[in-house]
């Protein structure tokens, strides 16, 4: 996680599948004020989690800002070097999006490989999570206006047809 | 011995009968030269070799006491005259030349005090101032001490050497005799070994001595008066009896002694270095003797000697009784390992018993036999025997469970303790026609509870030690834990299959208007069950419903997932307008789970099919899913596509409903990602939606539902192989009539 930028940015590299999810939500638990999802086995509340580095490459670093609220607003989801991700990463990034949900906080995916836009299409999943196709216009957006009709945050934008 | 020169005449003269004149003055100079001297010097005149002077060193190497000059050298060593030397000096008097002799065995002294010397010496004639040869001249060196030491150091290094190869006890022992007997020509050598409490002797060797005599002192017991070696056993000192008919120590084997023709017996004890005694080594002449110094000090090296030899064989025989224990100790973990790997590779309870008695049997015992209590009774679950008679009477045989007392198997249940005797069980059985001789009963324990036990009997006169027991218990330990993790583990095979099957469509049900056909192939074996599911249901008006669809995940919890969504889904259909509405609902009810039910999302298709006139109309919902594919009549493929986000993530699903009506041998396809996700193999690529839709175009013309859907799943396996399904598949195709 870098936390150098506006808003912290995870960083997926590798692949995402049932195996290095644990990872990611690790790393989540690791994003300040970040609260927990509830769900059994996840810790509640921001801390620092461990530093995981391996199959995912998920790297937390010290440093950035949240919000004067507690949660971010914005956490930035980096796929530029992700390869694969199956259902249960795509799992895993839905349960990071719940735990944004209840302060209004926005899941950014940036640089998704195309493999990945296509599930996201496919399931709907682009209208809960703000596609970027760079990490460079996902942290220049700001807060608030990641969907078009700027909406407040629980109803999801019109379906676009594919 | 030693006198000053100045002063030899004087009791030279007192001992014999005076010198003769001064022709042996110069004679008389050459003893005072030597006469200190070691070499032996003798001086003789005339014919009958008259003894006129000598040195000390002379007299103390005849001994005797024979200090006496004036005399012929034959009347003072009567002796010599068998030994030729007086030929020798007769002829050296004749002819004047000098004789050099080298190593001489001089043989001195007769009876009881005769004793050899070796002597390098020379005869010279004595000539008076004409050359006449007047007598002769004796210089000698005695080389006994050097020759014996010579002797004796070679013969005692071929016995170091022997002991130091270890070769056979009595191989050495039997050495030792006859070199001795070779250094001391008349003497007669025994080695006796006293056994480990020290109180009787052994025969050891002795090769010289008749087997009669051997025999009978083969086991004396050491004491105090038995012969000299009995006596020197106890005494821990050399015993010497000169004269075996005369000593106390030899009465109760005078006559044995008598009849193997031995007269004299010097016995040296031989003692370990911690002093342990370890035997006898004895000296024997045929004629009654006294031992020299030289005697006693061979004695003395032999007997250590024999030390040595005992020392080293029993050392060995330690040695080596310890290899054997550490071999067998070595045998026993190979053979538990080898059993426990054999144990532990089966899954299935009854192989593993079975196998446990295979593998008791020959090692342990000749027959084993396992029982199992099963609903309250005694099952003989597998026997091992060497003949499959003797396998056959094992068999039928079945101890009763109750049978109290009177039956090992019963206590043993009852106890949980293993027993062990040496007699056939008791109670009925087929013991005598076995050959039963004694048995060890453990039992069978899982988490303290007993739950069978492992019967071994053995025939013949092996008997159970408590080793074979340890070992027999270790085995039954293993096998029983083993035999329990199996039992559990095809329970929970069984739970797991029937779970899945009450979770599946146990038949496609006809629907008016449509052939229905349906793949399921869930990825995980054993205990895992599947995370796709789909359902066909009738609802109220005579319509049909549908779905299939896809929860992330497997196992328990994916279980109860798929379960939610149908039953929702059947619960709320014939109560709601339309598919909207029932997935809404389904999305609804996914979101409204209990905490700990999983929190996974779910993409499925769900459609109404009604018969109409143009056809089967389908109003079908997209939530999530990947597209269906449409087979229509002209061949073509296309998706049928739908907006609709996955259900149960907390996102509006906004399912918008679409129709689709399928004319007489059209085909709808819905299919699960574990479809278009497999892959041929590693590193392969992805069977794909485009191949998928060549497949399905590949169905043959006028298709029935079931043609359809061959065509794709034999396209899929024969991509796959067989292999490469990592993901679940479910495949459904509803074709129009």
């Amino acid at each position: 996680m870098d936390r150098s930028g506006p808003f912290p940015v995870l960083g997926l590299r590798g692949h995402l599948d049932h195996e290095s999810v644990v990872q990611l939500d690790e790393a989540a638990d690791a994003v300040p004020g970040l609260p927990g999802d509830g769900q059994p086995g996840f810790p509640s509340g921001g801390g620092t989690g461990p530093r995981a580095a391996g199959r995912n490459g998920l790297r937390a670093a010290e440093g950035g800002d949240g919000t004067a609220a507690g949660a971010p607003p914005v956490v930035v989801a980096d796929c530029s070097r992700l390869h694969f991700c199956d259902s249960s990463g795509m799992s895993s990034l839905v349960r990071l999006y719940q735990r944004l949900r209840p302060s209004g906080g926005v899941l950014r995916i940036a640089a998704a490989p195309p493999a990945m836009r296509r599930v996201l299409s496919l399931t709907g999943l682009d209208g809960a999570f703000a596609v970027y196709p760079t990490v460079d216009e996902a942290l220049i957006r700001p807060v608030g206006h990641d969907f078009p009709e700027n909406a407040p945050f629980g109803c999801a934008r019109a379906a676009r047809g594919r | 011995m030693t006198a000053d020169p100045e002063q030899r005449p004087a009791p030279a003269a007192g001992r014999s009968g005076g010198r003769t004149g001064p022709a042996s003055a110069a004679e008389g100079d050459l003893s005072l030269l030597f006469g200190r001297s070691t070499a032996l010097f003798a001086s003789l005149a005339g014919p009958a070799h008259v003894l006129e002077t000598a040195n000390p060193a002379f007299f103390a190497a005849i001994g005797g006491d024979r200090e006496r000059t004036g005399v012929p050298l034959a009347e003072l060593l009567p002796e010599l005259a068998a030994q030729g030397f007086l030929t020798l000096l007769d002829r050296v008097y004749r002819t004047g030349e000098r004789h050099v002799g080298r190593d001489a065995r001089v043989v001195l002294g007769t009876g009881t005090d005769a004793r050899e010397i070796f002597v390098d010496f020379t005869y010279e004639a004595r000539r008076d101032a004409g050359g006449n040869v007047t007598g002769v001249r004796m210089i000698g060196v005695e080389t006994t001490r050097t020759k014996h030491a010579q002797r004796l150091a070679a013969e005692h290094r071929v016995l170091l050497e022997q002991i130091a190869r270890q070769a056979p006890l009595d191989e050495v022992l039997d050495g030792m005799c006859r070199a001795i007997e070779e250094l001391s020509p008349d003497v007669i050598v025994s080695v006796l070994l006293a056994d480990e409490d020290g109180r009787h002797l052994r025969h050891g060797a002795a090769p010289s001595l008749p087997g009669f005599y051997n025999r009978a002192i083969d086991g004396i017991a050491t004491g105090e008066g038995v012969g000299s070696c009995g006596t020197a056993a106890v005494r821990r000192q050399t015993v010497v009896v000169t004269d075996i008919a005369t000593d106390p120590l030899w009465s109760d084997f005078r006559d044995l002694a008598a009849r193997a023709g031995v007269a004299a017996c010097w016995s040296t004890p031989v003692t370990a270095r911690d002093g342990r005694l370890l035997g006898t080594f004895a000296m024997y002449h045929r004629t009654p003797r006294a031992p020299h110094d030289t005697d006693l000090a061979l004695a003395r090296v032999f007997a250590d000697t024999a030390a040595l030899a005992v020392e080293r064989h029993r050392a060995e025989r330690a040695r080596r009784a310890a290899d054997a224990r550490e071999k067998a100790a070595r045998d026993d973990l190979a053979f538990l390992l080898s059993a426990s790997n054999a144990l532990a590779a089966d899954l299935d309870e009854g192989q593993i018993l079975h196998r446990l008695a295979t593998l008791c049997t020959p090692t342990l015992a000749p027959l084993a036999a396992v029982d199992l209590v099963e609903a309250g009774r005694l099952q003989r679950v597998a026997t091992a025997a060497p003949t499959p008679r003797q396998g056959v009477l094992l068999a039928s045989h079945t101890p009763v469970h109750d049978a109290g007392e009177d039956e090992a198997v019963a206590r043993v249940l009852a106890s949980g303790v293993t027993e062990v005797a040496r007699r056939a069980p008791t109670g009925p059985g087929p013991w005598d026609a076995l050959g039963v001789t004694g048995y060890v009963c453990i039992p069978l324990a899982d988490r303290g509870r007993t739950f069978g036990a492992l019967t071994l009997l053995s025939t013949g006169d092996a008997v159970f030690d408590g080793h074979k027991v340890a070992l027999a218990e270790e085995l039954a330990r293993r096998a029983a834990s083993a035999a329990r993790n199996a039992r559990q583990y095809t329970q929970r095979v069984t739970l797991a299959r029937d779970l899945q099957t009450g979770l599946l469509l146990p038949d496609l049900p006809a629907v008016p208007g449509a052939e229905l056909a349906a793949h399921y192939h869930p990825a995980g074996e054993g205990l895992e069950i599947g995370g796709d599911f789909y359902d066909v249901f009738p609802l109220s008006d005579g319509s049909w419903a549908f779905l299939l669809g896809d929860v992330c995940g497997r196992g328990a919890l994916a279980a109860t997932t798929t379960a939610l969504v149908r039953h929702t889904a059947r619960a709320v259909a014939p109560l709601l307008p339309g598919p909207v509405d029932v997935v809404r609902a389904v999305d609804r009810a996914l979101m409204d789970r209990p905490r700990g039910h999983g929190s996974g999302f779910v993409t499925l298709v769900y459609g109404r099919c009604t018969p109409t006139a143009d056809g089967l109309a389908i109003d079908l919902v997209r939530a999530g899913h990947t597209p269906p594919l449409l087979l229509d009549a002209g061949h073509t493929v296309r998706a049928v596509d739908a907006s609709g986000s996955l259900l149960g993530a907390g996102i509006d699903p906004r399912p918008n409903a679409c129709r689709v009506v399928l004319r007489p041998h059209e085909s709808l396809l819905l299919y699960t990602d574990g479809i278009t996700e497999c892959h041929a193999g590693t590193g392969s690529g992805q069977y794909g939606e485009a191949r998928l839709a060549r497949a399905l175009a590949s169905a043959p013309n006028t298709p029935a539902a079931h043609d359809v859907l061959k065509a794709v799943t034999a396209d899929v396996w024969s991509y796959t192989g067989g292999g490469g399904v990592d993901d679940d598949q479910a495949v459904l195709v509803i074709t129009g009539t």
